[in-house]
């Protein structure tokens, strides 16, 4: 039995009408081109119940009782959406008017090297946005050929972030250890006693996904000694970086020792950074390194004392501005995305955003009441009017994260020397950067 | 489950000569498949077991006793925490919408065009095959753009029209490429009792063919229903907007670069779970039947 070939166009016409219907209902169904000043439509990734999506609430009414004719849609979306979409999605033609996205060279730096974000140096100066966005939570603001630390602004941040040590006040005081540690051999006398002990001095992760502790360890420890040109010729490749000298070599070398010494605990290569926190707050380990996740989760449901310490003795600490708001070269209302901006760095929003301890860039940390939160509010305010934050350290190169979880894991299986990570390093670096 | 069957339902055993006594009696064997076919459950109950323990543990206790323990008590928060965070009803929706129409239609195309391969022995059959098979080999990154034009064009951006067009065309390129292969052996004596009967193409297919591998069709459905359900990288860049997400990418929406509340993302996992098992209790007839159909002839 045979189908000539005109009975078999027919049966596949049939087959090809039946999604064709349904493009055509969809078509009926999308919403129509809107037009200029009467909606904003805002695309963001923070989770609703935090610091920062409580304080865009307020901002969303604060906006509403501005422009109570414009219809604004607040859309959610995820982190990972972004970093894997947001180039497809802002060459579109029906691009959002604002958008968060994602900080460095890999993701702000491709964005505004494409033209897909406008040029906001304008805004800057004329809203005084430069005032508020102080000198080392501007370097992830701006772009040039895609290369954060210079040139025009194409991002603005709310918040911004700090790493530090949160120790177990309880298991301090019961091995006689005072947190008050001045300098790294200190520290690592601390550690010993706890590792003696029997308890793991520094709990940590280093899987390939998600196991972020030992990468932060390491880029705190390299921070504890550099200078500020050194991280900055590194973040902003700026000059050459000989990974084979101070500040990275001898980082590198303490960390091994550390890895080697147990302080940062065993089979830690499959961790993630939730396991890690949870092995914190557990009361199983002394101290973990990491932001303020760590913060609020300590002040809900950590069943001891604790507290929290920079790296002892450090020069530079590790943190950075949050993500941050860019308003797309497509978008259709600039105008409304600029206010909305501008709202989100007002008095009300960022001191709304500072009292549930979400770290703003432009709050005014004597306005917060809870003492824990205002305490851990002004340290970072001292390091970032210090100019001390050193960012994150898988900036500077696409793919650097990747590669550097990597080498995190290959070290902590003890399966890589400090010397074969700094050479591979060294290459990685070179070739990334040499363009 | 099976200690506590009656032997007597089973004819098998009813046949045997020897009498019951009061009590059942085991023998070594069978108390070794016993514990196998235990252990076995556990494996597999395991994941889920451990979603359930968390979605209900205050993120406190989930903090201070790992994930391993038992609930302190019964804790809502992180269920209600994830219905605040996520339009749950709307991405269930979404999500069922989208999969249905994948499933139905996509075995309606894949059923049609199977039949004019199959069957219908069109010229070019090879070719065509080839191509739907490249279709479904294609890694979706590639695809993406084209696919981004398209729905822009089309203006079904951010509707789950769009990924629910997409799928119906990938999942179809399989489905043909299967059942041709399934219909390229269809008994020819059928077909000619049929055609004898004075039966036309459009009645073969429908009274004849589809009744003939209903089993086929059926396990193609769960399977197309299934995978859609699971779909990631298209939706996710296809449908940036809430009400046009699915439970996926509604899921993915918990995790943020540096942080995740793992109680909310049991929560909303242990929710999103619910629907796929109810699915799969509806229709695991279907699925054991459609495995083994044509096993014996």
């Amino acid at each position: 039995m045979t189908f000539t070939r005109r009975q078999t166009l027919g049966a596949l016409g049939t087959a090809a009408a039946v999604p064709a219907l349904s493009t055509g209902l969809a078509a009926c169904g999308s919403a129509g081109e809107q037009e200029d000043g009467t909606s904003l439509t805002i695309l963001q990734y923070e989770d609703p119940t935090t610091a920062q999506g409580q304080g865009w609430k307020r901002a969303l009414e604060l906006f509403q009782e501005k422009h109570p004719e414009v219809t604004v849609d607040f859309q959610q979306t995820s982190f990972d959406a972004v970093r894997q979409n947001a180039k497809i999605t802002l060459s579109g033609k029906d691009v959002p008017d604002v958008i968060e996205f994602n900080k460095g060279n890999a993701d702000g730096g491709q964005l505004a090297a494409q033209g897909l974000l406008t040029d906001l140096t304008e805004q800057v100066s004329s809203r005084g946005w430069d005032a508020k966005v102080t000198e080392s939570m501007r370097s992830f603001c701006q772009y040039e050929d895609g290369m954060a630390g210079s040139g025009p602004w194409y991002g603005i941040p709310n918040i911004g972030e700090y790493v530090t040590f949160f120790y177990n006040q309880d298991l301090f005081d019961q091995h006689g250890v005072s947190p008050d540690i001045t300098d790294l051999d200190g520290l690592e006398a601390a550690m010993d006693t706890f590792f003696a002990a029997g308890i793991t001095p520094i709990a940590s992760s280093a899987a390939t996904s998600q196991g972020f502790n030992q990468m932060w360890i390491w880029y705190s420890l390299v921070c504890a000694i550099a200078t500020r040109d050194q991280i900055d010729d590194f973040m902003f490749v700026k000059a050459p970086v000989d990974f084979s000298a101070a500040p990275w070599a001898e980082a590198t070398e303490r960390f091994q020792a550390w890895i080697e010494r147990g302080y940062v605990g065993t089979g830690i290569s499959g961790l993630n950074f939730e396991q890690a926190t949870v092995n914190f707050l557990s009361g199983k380990a002394a101290m973990v390194m990491w932001n303020h996740g760590v913060f609020h989760r300590a002040a809900s449901e950590a069943d001891f004392a604790w507290g929290w310490m920079t790296m002892p003795g450090a020069n530079l600490v590790m943190g950075s501005s949050g993500h941050l708001w860019g308003v797309p070269e497509g978008a259709r209302n600039k105008e409304l995305a600029y206010e909305w901006i501008d709202i989100t760095l007002s008095e009300e929003v960022q001191n709304l955003i500072g009292g549930l301890g979400g770290l703003p860039i432009a709050g005014d940390p004597s306005a917060i009441t809870e003492e824990r939160t205002r305490e851990y509010t002004e340290g970072f305010v001292e390091l970032m009017d210090a100019n001390t934050l050193s960012y994150y350290p898988d900036y500077p190169v696409i793919g650097f994260l990747d590669f550097i979880q990597e080498h995190m894991q290959a070290m902590s299986n003890g399966n890589e020397t400090a010397q074969e990570y700094l050479e591979a390093l060294q290459s990685f670096y070179d070739e990334g950067t040499q363009k | 489950m099976s200690d506590t069957l009656a032997p007597a339902a089973s004819p098998a055993r009813a046949s045997t000569p020897r009498r019951r006594g009061p009590h059942i009696r085991y023998r070594p064997l069978s108390l070794l498949v016993l514990a196998a076919t235990v252990a076995g459950a556990i494996l597999v109950l395991a994941p889920f077991l451990l979603v359930l323990l968390n979605a209900f543990k205050s993120q406190a206790d989930y903090s201070t006793h790992g994930p391993l323990a038992f609930p302190e008590r019964l804790d809502l928060a992180a269920v209600q925490g994830y219905l605040e965070i996520v339009d749950f009803p709307r991405a269930l929706t979404n999500s069922v919408v989208i999969s249905v129409l994948v499933a139905v239609l996509g075995v309606l195309v894949s059923v049609l065009a199977a039949y004019a391969i199959g069957i219908g022995r069109i010229r070019m059959r090879t070719g065509v095959l080839a191509v739907l098979l490249l279709a479904t080999m294609i890694p979706q990154e590639a695809l993406i753009y084209p696919l981004f034009s398209i729905a822009q064009a089309t203006g079904t951006l951010n509707t789950i029209w769009s990924v629910t067009v997409i799928f119906v065309v990938l999942q179809g390129a399989f489905g043909t490429y299967l059942l041709s292969g399934v219909l390229g052996t269809f008994p020819k004596e059928l077909l000619e009792a049929a055609r004898m009967d004075g039966a036309g193409r459009w009645r073969i297919l429908w009274a004849v063919v589809v009744p003939v591998i209903r089993p086929t069709l059926s396990v193609l459905m769960v399977f197309f229903f299934i995978w859609t359900w699971n779909e990631f990288y298209i939706p996710v860049v296809l449908l940036n907007d809430q009400s046009a997400q699915t439970i996926p990418i509604a899921l993915a929406t918990l995790r943020g670069q540096h942080s995740v509340d793992m109680t909310v993302v049991n929560a909303g996992s242990f929710l999103s779970l619910l629907p796929t098992i109810l699915f799969f209790l509806i229709f695991q007839r279907t699925l054991s039947n459609g495995v083994t159909a044509g096993a014996v002839k």
